[in-house]
């Protein structure tokens, strides 16, 4: 058995269902309760935006007034009461900060105990020749601190939040914000465009390839809160960028809202890696409480040869509603997903992705496992679409299922449409149980059923999980037993 | 009388996103027809099975309201369904299976000129009995043939199912099976053969509502000059329905630049014991065992024929009936002959 494994064993004995659900007491600014011009209007000033940009949020949510919400998912969405939550949600006494060294010390104790180091010393406290991560944390609605940013500037990389972005770069945000996702794509992206609040800014310049993995980290922290960050990562020609998201929130009895929008932009011979382990409050065995998250991520291989790839390890949330997409402009370009969503108890989940193929040679590759336990129902959805022009295009589609339990479900929903001939698409999907012959020759060396249902599981999720970054990937093996606990048997 | 257009589902409803019905039927001037049958016999069952949870009968409930004839099956029979220009008829074929039987139908979907047919075949099968239902569509190139057949298998029974279609503008055939009965087994197939503009929907439901049910799709689309294949199959496999094994498996060879195919093969499941899995390819004919035979002196078109002959077998292969093996072999060869 190897050292992983029995690692994992330990952790799910030794915790506690939700290890982030913990609470910082800290005096936080509010804007008021409830959603409406006004306070769109506030958000911008309290982050001292250009003109353009609050015109952009307004013109957002006349929209989203009139969009309906979206019902296609396979997903039983109770009502949401837009008014009943705070849009603006800030530590108090956020003045500019120098150096991190000024970032409150509960909030920083926060990080710490999620697992996040904020201080760049203790990085490097490790051992030598660790890899090296900066980190962006938002806190709610602002970012707090980024590490690093003497090193990634030397390299010419732009790593700050948005705000700092919008105040320090208008052109480049003003080019590419909303380019990939248009404000009115969809209600959730559309409320994300009105009120955002902070989110992380990438800019990786020519030909550079970014010495350090970039990773934002999201607490959600205040109560009644939605959080609405938006990310933008660009890669310029021959840029390379491995990106890390992570999110966590405390243990609350009532839904909270997170819409963020991702855009990712690859010039030509650019990749961009993101990878996303997310471990929202899933709420509790009866269903109480949990965050919705409803998520809009997309990026565009603009130029030829770029590359995007996405890795997501989906086991936090009440509800998931997350499709993120590529769309496969740029001759030769490729796009690959790789996913694993995980649901326990009266999770539901309907995740996927879109491939949208419009340049010859372009290539694109979903691998996609979903694991349901409990009460749950997750379903995947996909699209691959092959346009006319997508000469020798080529896509190869996998998902697998896996169902623990009688009272779970799963589903898969892909939409296969091509209109070239000479495009190759290849699809393949199955559902089926844990073997018993496979727990039981575990069983029959001394491996208990919850081991033998961790390493298969495990096992199951294996392609996916080695694509993650090393620091994610141990990280995930753990998430992938915890989520699943208590569902043997 | 108008058609009841503002009746008929568009691409808006999730099943008909690729089949534009109002868009074709809009400019035909048809006319209620019938085939002579009689239509006063029967009481139909007035509500279509599923009407709540899938939101996909409505073209059978367009066949309750407007029926023409009504055709009752209970044994070995063949049935031919041919509309005339300006028609608009609503079929209903009836197909009872007692218990015990060994049954097999054949039933042939022909026309002329422009018109649109929306048959409703509603099959019953009781205890240990088999039904083979085999169709052949060789329709109109103008005509509009939607056909909805609605299964429902009871204990240790078979349905079998083969639809060969080279016809109609529009084609959209649509099948709800129901497994109801412990060890009861849905075995759809078919393959589509299609070109100039013509268009093939194939839109299969398929519930298993008791253990121990199998369900085997597999359907092959030819896709020539400016076709467009359609397929979209769904496993719902309910919680109760234990050691179930379902597969689904679609695929189709685009043969010109313009041709188009779209598939969405749904798995939706709820139980754990289960064995269910499908696929699904698109692509063009393989340049190497083309080159192959080229190279051993056979000409292009004949290479080009064999390769599809043999890409159908698989569909076609699964007819038990050697007689319709035949019939469809040849009906396959001579498409074949005529458009490669």
């Amino acid at each position: 058995m190897s050292s992983i494994t029995e690692e994992t064993i330990e952790t799910v004995k030794s915790l506690n269902k939700y290890e982030a659900g913990f609470e910082t007491d800290i005096e936080m600014e509010y804007a008021p309760k409830g959603l409406n011009e006004d306070i769109v209007t506030l958000i911008s000033k309290k982050k001292n935006e250009p003109q353009w940009l609050l015109d952009w949020r307004l013109k957002a949510f006349r929209h989203w007034q009139k969009m309906p919400e979206p019902t296609w998912a396979k997903l039983d969405i109770p009502a949401y009461d837009y008014q009943d939550a705070f849009y603006y949600a800030a530590p108090k006494n956020m003045k500019k900060l120098k150096s991190l060294d000024e970032v409150d010390p509960r909030i920083l104790e926060t990080y710490k105990k999620l697992g996040i180091p904020l201080k760049e010393q203790e990085v490097l406290l490790g051992v030598e020749g660790a890899p090296q991560v900066a980190v962006d944390a938002v806190f709610d609605s602002v970012s707090v601190g980024t590490t690093f940013r003497k090193k990634l500037a030397e390299a010419g990389v732009i790593f700050c939040s948005i705000s700092e972005a919008v105040q320090d770069h208008p052109e480049l945000v003003k080019k590419y914000l909303g380019s990939v996702v248009p404000f009115a794509d969809n209600k959730h992206a559309c409320l994300n465009s009105a009120v955002f609040t902070d989110g992380s800014f990438v800019y990786i310049p020519p030909g550079v390839r970014c010495p350090m993995e970039l990773s934002t980290y999201f607490r959600m922290n205040a109560k009644n809160t939605g959080q609405f960050e938006r990310t933008l990562i660009i890669a310029d020609k021959g840029a390379y960028v491995s990106y890390l998201e992570g999110c966590t929130a405390p243990m609350r009895d009532e839904n909270q809202m997170h819409a963020a929008v991702v855009e990712l932009i690859a010039h030509d011979d650019a990749e961009i890696k993101y990878s996303t382990v997310q471990n929202w409050y899933p709420g509790d065995e009866e269903g109480k409480g949990g965050i919705y998250n409803f998520v809009t991520k997309r990026g565009i291989c603009e130029g030829r040869n770029s590359k995007i790839s996405w890795t997501q390890v989906e086991t936090g949330s009440a509800i998931t509603w997350k499709y993120p997409s590529c769309i496969l402009k740029g001759d030769n370009s490729q796009g690959e997903f790789y996913s694993v969503a995980i649901t326990n108890n009266r999770q539901q989940a309907d995740t996927g992705t879109k491939m949208i193929h419009i340049g010859s040679n372009t290539k694109s590759r979903i691998i996609a496992k979903t694991i349901s336990a409990g009460r749950s129902d997750s379903t995947y959805r996909g699209l691959v679409r092959i346009m006319g022009g997508a000469d020798n295009a080529r896509n190869f589609t996998q998902c697998d299922s896996l169902l623990i339990g009688d009272q779970c479900g799963a589903h898969t929903v892909p939409y296969i449409e091509s209109k070239n001939r000479s495009a190759r698409l290849e699809h393949e999907a199955t559902t089926s149980k844990i073997s018993e012959d496979q727990v039981f020759y575990c069983q029959q060396r001394g491996i208990s059923e919850e081991e033998a249902l961790a390493l298969i599981v495990n096992g199951f999720c294996r392609e996916v999980l080695q694509n993650l970054p090393m620091e994610f990937a141990v990280e995930a093996q753990k998430l992938v037993a915890i989520s699943l606990e208590g569902s043997v048997g | 009388m108008s058609l009841p257009l503002e009746r008929i589902p568009t691409p808006k409803s999730e099943r008909f996103k690729y089949t534009n019905l109002p868009r074709t039927l809009k400019g035909l001037d048809l006319k209620p027809a019938s085939l002579g049958w009689g239509n006063k016999i029967a009481v139909l069952e007035p509500k279509a099975p599923g009407a709540e949870q899938y939101r996909d009968t409505e073209l059978w409930a367009i066949n309750a309201e407007n029926v023409s004839d009504i055709r009752f099956i209970s044994g070995d029979d063949e049935i031919d369904v041919n509309a005339k220009d300006g028609q608009f008829i609503c079929p209903r074929i009836v197909i009872d299976v007692k218990d015990n039987q060994t049954v097999t139908v054949v039933e042939r979907q022909g026309g002329a000129g422009a018109y649109w047919k929306n048959t409703v075949v509603q099959v019953t099968i009781g205890k240990n009995a088999t039904l083979r239902h085999y169709r052949i569509c060789d329709e109109a190139e103008k005509g509009v043939s939607t056909i909805f057949t609605h299964v429902k298998i009871g204990r240790d029974s078979t349905y079998e199912a083969f639809c060969l279609t080279t016809g109609a503008g529009t084609i959209r055939n649509q099948t709800h099976g129901e497994l109801t009965g412990e060890n009861a087994h849905c075995w759809l197939s078919g393959v589509n053969l299609l070109s100039s503009a013509q268009l093939a929907d194939t839109t299969i439901t398929i519930e298993h509502q008791a253990p121990h049910c199998t369900s085997k799709q597999t359907f092959k689309s030819v896709l020539k000059d400016q076709a467009h294949g359609v397929f979209q199959g769904k496993v719902h496999v309910h919680q109760v329905a234990q050691k179930a094994d379902g597969y689904q498996l679609s695929n189709a060879l685009i043969l010109s630049p313009e041709a188009q195919m779209d598939t969405k093969p749904e798995l939706e499941i709820y139980a754990d014991d289960v064995k269910c899995s499908h696929g699904a390819t698109t692509g063009r004919l393989d340049e190497e065992p083309l080159f192959y035979m080229r190279a051993r002196g056979i000409p292009e078109s004949v290479a080009r024929a064999l390769l599809i002959q043999s890409f159908c077998g698989q569909a076609v292969e699964s007819i038990s009936d050697e007689s319709m093996h035949e019939v469809v072999t040849g009906k396959i060869e001579q498409w074949l002959q005529s458009r490669i």
